[in-house]
């Protein structure tokens, strides 16, 4: 099945109610609640697989996000040829529980894909993701670097990305689910869901070099449809992002939800970066998806759904 | 029975080469360029040094001293690749001129004691290891992928997504025309004469004939031949001159064509005298002519720009020894280029001159050289790249990236950029506050000069930051680490960049970050 748009405002419109049910905690804010779509985010402190099950079980189950017989795409940050200790890479066993989840829920198959930034092979086996995975029946773990793997796609939304060329197993999946992991980045400050579509894309120097790259992650962000994002932020690279070595806290929390811009702006308050506080509104590309109506960063109005395992 | 000789030895050497590609395990890709005496007399010559790894050489020596030029019949890859593409012939062959090898022989010895190291272009294991590596070897890259290409769709339906979803690296090769062309003249002079290039040019085998002067292992003629003349004109290596009963030995290959085709079967192979040929020898004069050619090619072969002013974007591989001796020690086989993952080894035609061709350079716009990677060392046949360990190789310091400020997005255009620091595996790339933009900047003494930042600058064409062979440690022995740190060089990965920035601009916001 796929989670269509349709569905997402349903879903939205849902959690809109029940969060207009508690104008106290809101205050003046609740008023303005019915006009954006609110969301629903999972954040839920412990051990990694544990946790990332409880924070699917807030959501309603991986169920409620896979059905039987979809074929899931994964895309964890494994771009990196780095140690899974330097925290440059989701952690192998996030992206295992999640892949298992999704097989539970019935699923026909999962591909975990990602354009690595070193070597494919590399990056695979220091990640830990190949080992963590490849095992599991029906789960496959790839590299995609070769751009005929790709398909251009248009982006009609899109203030300075007009078209791009994406993954096409992204592209054609039933389930789109984003494991970012949560680093500092040089360019962008932080990176989590939406800069980890970087990965996605086949021309990333673009990014760099022709475009405003905090809008193009807002356009990006816009073009592919994202049925899940699970933030792995049971550590942060608060230094040295995005490829490490760097300064590594252990914030021990997943995130999971369906709106993309309130993940990474929820994610944005687990950790210091650089050893300063910033608030989502301060890190210019999720802004740019907040003024494009992607989702919200203004955490007041979002429902976390808290807990610890 | 030659034939099956001929076809396991060329097979074995195409199957020691190309398995040898990354990632399969080393076997012993260098075995037959080590067998060759002439890169490892030339080599000797030029570098005044006797190597070990040379002793292979030594075995071919020897069966030259037994048996002639056995090996060019029996096991040389390009004589085989020659049979192969050859025409039969019934006539006496044309283009003959056994004396010019001698003389190349000669030219390049003398080139060699000049310090000029030629034998690799002419070596027949040499020119037939670049045929492959550079030509071959991507062809056959290129036709895995077509038939990954033809067999995705089936593999998608069967749900074999692996194989759905591998498309093998492209090696490619500057230059490769050179070599097409080298070969293809080749092989027309191989159809006008049949093997020319053995009877008349090879100065290897020049070499194994003067080592075949007294041989044990000779064609006899029985009292049964009638002079017909057959083998004298079917002989590969027109070594029976005038008279069927007589041998030129130093030509011989043993190649027994003409015991096979003598109607009187009169020809056998064993060890007491033989009639030996009188052939024309080497006169004087043609020797000091040969050896002053040679003489004047190292003269000018070495005096060139490259001598006198080192070209800063000359980026030799990891552990390459000090470049005059490097030049008169590599064998131009290509192998380390063949070896290498990431491709960034190529071929350096004319650039610097006739002395640096098909020698390894390192084009970091292309790839950079990988920091878990040594191979390159492993497989040189003559050790002008030293076998390292991957601690040794990573302070072998290839050279220094400078950053080009009129063409950096950062510098320039004050644009959100920032894959050299990116991409950099030793924190060697830091920022600085200037003008109201972190900026990059080079810290030298922990650059290494493997070229990820020139290899992923998204400046369209000549890269922003570009690795140059300043600092770079070439070393003829002892420890690179040493070096290095005698230097006060860290290449060593740390914590550093942005304790780096925050520590110089305390307070100021890190890019990507607004005010609140």
């Amino acid at each position: 099945m796929k989670y269509t748009r349709r569905d997402f405002l349903k879903t939205s419109a849902a959690c809109g109610i029940a969060a207009g049910a508690g104008p106290l905690l809101h205050g003046a804010q609740s008023a303005f609640a019915a006009a954006q779509p609110a969301s629903t985010l999972a954040m839920v402190q412990g051990a990694r697989p544990a946790a990332t099950r409880k924070a699917m079980e807030l959501l309603g189950g991986m169920q409620a996000f896979v059905k039987k017989g979809s074929r899931v795409v994964l895309k964890p940050n494994m771009s990196w040829a780095s140690t899974i200790e330097s925290a440059a890479d989701t952690h192998p066993e996030v992206v295992a529980e999640v892949a298992k989840m999704c097989l539970e829920a019935g699923a026909r198959e999962v591909r975990i894909v990602d354009h690595t930034i070193n070597r494919a092979e590399k990056c695979l086996k220091l990640s830990g993701i190949g080992e963590a995975c490849g095992d599991m029946k029906n789960v496959y773990v790839y590299a995609v670097n070769d751009e005929k793997f790709y398909r251009s796609v248009k982006i009609p939304k899109g203030k300075v990305l007009k078209s791009v060329k994406i993954i096409k197993d992204v592209l054609d999946c039933d389930v789109f689910i984003n494991l970012p992991c949560a680093k500092s980045h040089t360019t962008t400050g932080v990176t989590l869901g939406m800069k980890n579509l970087m990965g996605i894309i086949w021309n990333r120097r673009a990014f760099h070099s022709d475009f405003d790259i905090n809008q193009a992650l807002a356009d990006l962000t816009s073009a592919v449809k994202i049925n899940l994002t699970v933030l792995d932020a049971s550590r942060a690279l608060t230094t040295g992002g995005p490829k490490g070595p760097g300064v590594v806290t252990e914030p021990k929390t997943i995130i999971a939800g369906i709106d993309p811009v309130a993940v990474d702006a929820l994610g944005v308050t687990v950790a210091d970066w650089y050893g300063q506080k910033f608030t989502p509104k301060q890190v210019k590309h999720i802004a740019a998806a907040h003024a494009m109506g992607l989702g919200t960063m203004d955490l007041p109005k979002i429902t976390i759904k808290k807990a610890t395992v | 029975m030659r034939r099956a000789a001929q076809l396991l030895c060329a097979g074995l050497f195409t199957v020691l080469l190309l398995a040898s590609a990354h990632p399969f395990p080393l076997l012993a890709p260098d075995l037959f360029l080590q067998a060759s005496p002439l890169l490892a007399l030339c080599a000797s010559l030029a570098s005044r040094t006797l190597s070990i790894l040379l002793l292979p050489a030594l075995v071919l020596l020897a069966s030259a001293a037994l048996a002639g030029r056995v090996f060019c019949a029996w096991a040389c890859p390009l004589g085989t690749l020659f049979d192969l593409c050859g025409k039969k012939q019934s006539q006496p062959y044309r283009l003959h001129y056994p004396a010019l090898k001698y003389l190349l022989l000669c030219a390049l010895a003398f080139a060699a004691l000049g310090g000029l190291n030629l034998a690799g272009l002419f070596d027949p294991v040499s020119f037939i290891t670049r045929a492959i590596v550079f030509i071959a070897y991507p062809a056959l890259a290129l036709l895995a992928n077509l038939g990954l290409d033809i067999a995705r769709p089936l593999a998608e339906q069967l749900e074999l997504i692996y194989l759905a979803r591998t498309a093998l690296g492209q090696p490619i090769f500057t230059g490769i025309w050179l070599i097409l062309v080298l070969l293809a003249f080749l092989l027309v002079l191989n159809w006008i004469g049949h093997r020319f290039w053995c009877r008349s040019l090879c100065p290897l085998g020049a070499l194994l004939g003067l080592f075949s002067r007294f041989k044990i292992l000779k064609r006899h003629v029985s009292m049964a031949c009638n002079s017909c003349g057959a083998c004298i004109k079917t002989c590969p290596q027109q070594a029976i001159p005038i008279e069927a009963r007589e041998t030129a030995n130093h030509e011989c290959s043993l190649c027994t064509t003409c015991a096979r085709i003598c109607p009187q079967q009169a020809i056998t192979y064993g060890c007491g005298p033989a009639h030996t040929a009188l052939t024309k020898s080497t006169s004087k004069r043609e020797f000091l002519c040969a050896a002053g050619t040679g003489l004047l090619a190292a003269f000018i072969g070495r005096w060139t720009p490259r001598s006198i002013v080192k070209p800063p974007e000359l980026l030799r591989p990891p552990g390459a020894v000090p470049e005059d001796e490097f030049l008169r020690r590599c064998s131009r086989c290509g192998q380390c280029m063949h070896i290498c993952p990431t491709n960034t080894l190529q071929p350096l035609l004319f650039a610097q001159g006739l002395e640096c061709l098909w020698t390894p350079r390192l084009a970091p716009r292309r790839a950079g050289c990988d920091q878990t990677c040594r191979l390159c060392g492993t497989v040189c046949p003559t050790d002008a790249l030293r076998e390292l360990t991957l601690m040794e190789k990573n302070h072998a310091k290839i050279g220094t990236a400078f950053i080009d400020k009129d063409r950096c997005l950062v510098w320039d255009e004050d644009r959100l950029c920032f894959i050299c620091d990116e991409q950099c595996p030793y924190n060697a790339i830091v920022f600085q506050w200037k003008d109201g933009f972190r900026r990059p900047v080079v810290i030298e003494n922990k650059c290494n000069g493997c070229g990820f930042c020139e290899e992923q600058c998204p400046v369209e064409g000549v890269s922003a930051i570009i690795v140059s062979n300043r600092g770079e440690i070439r070393l003829l022995e002892g420890s690179y680490t040493e070096a290095a740190r005698k230097q006060q060089l860290d290449l060593t990965e740390d914590l550093g960049d942005d304790a780096f920035f925050l520590q110089q601009q305390p307070g100021k916001l890190p890019q990507g970050f607004s005010k609140p």
